[in-house]
């Protein structure tokens, strides 16, 4: 990811649940579709990505399987699991609760000069 | 890989994978990655880049491949296993580049190790190891100990238990199978060699899993009444000795201790017993009264003589017959003894298990375990000199290494096991060491005094373990330094070529020098003990013990084999003295319970005798008959001897030695006449006061002594000692024909005073070679350790060196920088080191014979010898530095 956007520790494993919800992807179009969906403001790169898919899977979060992509290659494509979803509904939650409490404190009236 | 459904099943499927399908996985992460990457490319060209642009911008894009690699592997958990293997593919193949340093590294922590494994395997032989039972596993010890009001005493091990008390156990116990077991050492008609005899029940050889291979074992009826079945089962060796194998041995008569006993079987080769020492033959433990004439066992319910072992019975386990034998025991006690209270303890079979050895035995192996530890601290830090001369030439190759992208965590764990890889090729080494040490100890023990053992000194799963635990430890240990002072420096200066000089950084030549520190210290320490317990050897070979060294033999008799009771024991004492008396040669003769110049007694006397008032002392003891004193020449130095009449009357009269009159009455002239009270709690007047006479038993209790006249009962096992001129050999001579004139079946063993002195010295001399020889491998590991020192200083330095030469320095300026540089840290290690030295000798002092701990010959003489070794370990390479042509140091740059 871009170095002036620094995700939270948690966040890309987050966008990655995510965007698998929408259907099974491989790597690059998972990078592809978090930049579309984030109007190209999100940049992830291999460096965060490959990891994090890597960790997704071995958490059983997300499973893999070989196909063929849209340009007729073998490329591995990523799905959520069932566990995977569950997970995703959690972290989302718990995302929309942090983003609201973080919201709270930095909307605070007055003391900011 | 495709969802099963079920989270934990996919987890462990992955794991699985990772494991063991690595090729796989490697081959569809790099398609994975190529994949991105094409993509990537096509993606730019799409948007109107040049195919070149496109590839440059993506491979930006794509970082370090093998970093991006190594972190999906990281995510995986499996990289730690596969680095671990990859680092040790990867030290096993630095090792085969440098053969000679792996050997000195291995030669130093094989050393190192070899000791620690020795003494690991010597206790745990003893103490832990199965016995060599069939299911050695269910084989049990049973230690039974009784305290409280009454008297019991026991024969052999203080955990032993009565006939009684022994059939009781046996009947009444339902969780285990109970056998008993005594030793005893017989005489065999024709036959000047002891028999080694083990007295058993009936179930004590099935129950070891033996087998006969010629005749049958014991029925339970023979092992019932006492006296009543003289049969004997021989082992296997005995058989081929003594019967050069006869198969039709069964049924023969053979006569121990005068005792026709009848042939009923003969053992297999490997039934050896479940004891320390392999017996020549079994008797029934109803036998037992022949064994010991006069004073016999099995009739007695409060003399514990019968060693027990125990199988759990099906179904039950050692928590079980724990419990049970505890409340047993006690029950056992009931009859005879029903104030006393018993505790009872079962444990693993092995030789040496009983709690007490192992209570007495921690403070001796503490101090061993000590000193081989020191050792392997001597040849870690030895090593870790050689690691960290050797990190400072890997510099370039690590700084490499780090600057494309290695993490400082990952070279730490490459590092470490690559350590961890040459201590375990060391602790092989030093395997084969202690196993080989063992197999050499073992043959020197001098089997026709002590019987044949059954030690294995073969290494068993225990042994490797152990050996292979502290090779890891060792490895650690000795690496962690060197491994984290090789990456402490900048990476510039170290990728240059200057980096390759090391020159200018104080940091590792400071730990180096600390390193050699210790190496000399613990040195020192060792040097130091072992001088001391070396002098304090020859102290007690050149000391005046108080009494006469020379010109005495010492003879013992089998009486009590030969079925001698206490009367037909002294009159065979007292006709031999006389008729020997007249014999040419003879000077003097005498007897003595306790041989002369041992100490195993250890009583209590009361002072003054009239009144409860009196003042309890401990006292040794001794037993003597008449002329004791001049014939030993201890010198009497009031009153008299006993008298020929004293003795035969068991008369009342003492000689007590100067220490006791001195700490009971406060002169030798207000001891005489005065009375004691022994232990026998009778009076006895002191009719003289002999000099005090120094033990060289160091186990000995080393306490004031009192003689009493010899008793008939003891006579049985007395000792006759002789004064004589002339040759030795001629005197043993003539004192075995007087004795065969007396009772031709006895038979006479005589060992000069000399002989003597050798055997009760053994220990300290032992004690003194042990550390003797842990001494002098600290101190070749300590000298190697300033030789690699001053020689890698050198090759380091000799630009410098070089240049000095050509300023003008003479070859005397430049030894003197070498050698004192080398020498610094010795000199500061010794100071270290006789400090530490003489805290750690205090725990000695028991085995200096009144040498004192800090013996200044001791201290200096070791630190002197330490210092010129070191020097000259120093000296070496130095002179070959001076042959250094400054010419060519200087072009070498």
């Amino acid at each position: 990811m871009s170095k002036s956007m620094d995700l939270l520790q948690g966040t890309l494993d987050l966008l990655i649940l995510k965007v698998l919800a929408l259907g099974p992807m491989h790597g690059y179009g998972v990078s592809l579709r978090i930049a579309q969906l984030s109007n190209d403001g999100l940049q992830v790169q291999q460096g965060s990505l490959y990891p994090a898919l890597h960790r997704l899977e071995q958490q059983a979060w997300i499973a893999s399987e070989w196909g063929i992509s849209d340009n007729n290659r073998k490329a591995k494509f990523y799905s959520l699991t069932v566990a995977g979803r569950r997970q995703l509904r959690l972290e989302s939650a718990n995302w929309a609760r942090v983003s609201e409490l973080v919201g709270m404190v930095l909307s605070a009236n007055g003391s900011e000069r | 890989m495709k969802s099963s459904g079920n989270r934990h099943l996919d987890m462990l499927r992955l794991r699985w994978r990772s494991l063991f399908r690595r090729r796989e996985m490697e081959n569809e992460l790099e398609a994975e990655l190529k994949f991105h990457f094409d993509s990537l490319i096509e993606s730019y060209v799409a948007r109107g880049m040049t195919r070149g642009d496109a590839e440059r911008r993506a491979r930006i894009e794509a970082g370090i491949p093998a970093l991006l690699k190594d972190q999906c592997r990281d995510e995986r958990r499996i990289s730690l296993w596969e680095n671990v293997a990859r680092d040790i593919f990867y030290s096993l193949r630095g090792m085969r580049a440098n053969p000679g340093f792996v050997a000195a590294a291995a030669a130093a922590i094989a050393l190192g190790i070899g000791a620690n494994t020795a003494l690991f395997s010597m206790v745990y032989t003893l103490m832990y190891r199965p016995l060599n039972v069939s299911d050695a596993g269910t084989f049990y010890n049973v230690h039974v100990e009784t305290f409280g009001p009454g008297n019991r005493s026991t024969v052999g091990s203080q955990y032993n238990v009565s006939w009684p008390e022994f059939r009781f156990l046996r009947e009444a116990s339902r969780t285990a199978t109970i056998a008993g077991l005594a030793e005893a050492e017989m005489t065999r008609k024709g036959d000047p060699r002891p028999v080694r005899a083990q007295l058993v029940s009936d179930n004590l050889l099935p129950l070891t899993g033996g087998r006969p291979v010629l005749g049958r074992f014991f029925e339970p009826k023979e092992t019932i009444s006492p006296g009543s079945t003289p049969v004997v089962v021989l082992s296997y060796h005995a058989w081929r000795e003594w019967f050069a194998g006869d198969p039709a041995v069964a049924g023969k008569t053979i006569a121990l201790n005068r005792q026709p006993f009848t042939v009923i079987g003969v053992a297999g080769q490997r039934t050896t017993g479940p004891v320390l020492l392999t017996p020549d033959v079994w008797i029934p433990l109803t036998m037992q009264a022949i064994t010991r004439a006069g004073d016999p066992l099995i009739g007695s319910a409060t003399t514990g003589w019968i060693q027990l072992f125990a199988r759990p019975q099906p179904g039950q386990n050692k928590d079980a017959m724990q419990a049970e034998l505890q409340l047993l025991a006690q029950q056992s006690l009931q009859p005879h003894l029903p104030q006393r209270q018993a505790r009872a303890s079962v444990e693993p079979g092995a030789y040496m298990n009983f709690p007490f050895v192992k209570r007495q035995s921690r403070p001796v192996l503490a101090i061993l375990m000590l000193a081989v530890s020191l050792v392997l601290v001597v040849a870690c830090a030895n090593v870790a000199n050689m690691l960290l001369a050797r990190g400072l030439s890997r510099r370039r190759e690590i700084a490499i290494r780090l600057s494309i992208g290695a993490g400082r965590k990952r070279l730490i764990q490459q590092l470490l096991t690559e350590s961890v890889m040459l201590a375990l090729v060391g602790g092989a080494a030093g395997l084969l060491v202690a196993w080989g040490a063992a197999r050499v100890l073992l043959l020197l023990i001098p089997v026709e005094l002590t019987g044949r053992h059954q030690l294995n000194p073969s290494p068993d799963a225990a042994v490797l373990g152990f050996t292979a635990v502290i090779s890891v430890l060792t490895g650690v240990v000795f690496g962690l330094l060197p491994a984290l002072q090789a990456l402490r420096f900048d990476l510039t200066p170290a990728l240059k070529t200057e980096g390759l000089d090391g020159g200018g950084r104080s940091g590792p030549r400071r730990l180096q020098n600390a390193l050699i520190g210790v190496q000399v210290a613990v040195c020192l320490i060792l040097l130091v003990n072992a001088g001391l317990l070396l002098r304090g050897f020859t102290h007690a070979l050149n000391m005046d013990p108080g009494q006469r060294t020379t010109q005495l033999l010492i003879t013992s008799f089998d009486l009590r084999q030969q079925q001698y009771d206490a009367d037909r024991s002294s009159r065979f004492l007292n006709t031999l003295r006389e008729n020997l008396k007249g014999t040419p040669g003879v000077i003097g003769v005498t007897a003595s319970m306790v041989e002369p110049l041992y100490d195993q007694c250890d009583r209590e006397a009361r002072v003054p005798a009239a009144g409860s008032s009196g003042r309890k002392l401990r006292i040794s003891c001794d037993s003597v008959a008449p002329d004791y004193f001049s014939t030993t020449g201890i010198r009497l130095l009031r009153g008299r001897e006993f008298t020929e009449a004293e003795m035969r009357n068991q008369a009342a009269v003492a000689i007590v030695d100067e220490r006791f009159a001195r700490e009971a009455f406060g002169s030798s002239d207000q001891a005489i006449g005065a009375t004691i009270r022994l232990i026998d709690n009778a009076d006895h007047q002191v009719v003289g006061v002999a000099a005090a006479v120094r033990p060289l038993d160091i186990s000995g209790s080393g306490l004031p002594r009192v003689y009493q006249p010899l008793r008939g009962i003891e006579s049985q096992q007395a000792k006759l000692v002789v004064l004589y001129a002339g040759s030795p050999g001629e005197m043993e001579k003539a004192i075995r024909e007087a004795a065969a004139k007396v009772d031709p079946t006895v038979t006479a063993g005589t060992k000069r005073i000399e002989e003597s002195i050798q055997s009760v010295l053994i220990p300290s001399r032992l004690a003194a070679s042990v550390a003797g020889g842990l001494g002098t491998l600290a101190l070749i590991l300590a000298s190697t350790g300033v030789y690699g020192l001053v020689a890698f200083a050198i090759s380091r330095r000799r630009r410098e060196v070089g240049i000095r030469m050509a300023l003008g320095a003479s070859r005397g300026d430049v030894l003197r920088l070498v050698i004192w540089q080398g020498l610094k840290p010795v000199i500061a290690g010794s100071l270290a080191g006789l400090a530490l030295a003489a805290l750690a000798s205090q725990a000695l002092q028991a085995m200096l014979f009144g040498l004192s701990p800090l013996d200044p010959l001791a201290f200096v003489g070791t630190a002197l010898l330490l210092t010129a070794m070191a020097a000259a370990a120093a000296l070496l390479p130095a002179w070959s530095a001076l042959r250094i042509d400054p010419a060519i140091t200087l072009r070498v740059q």
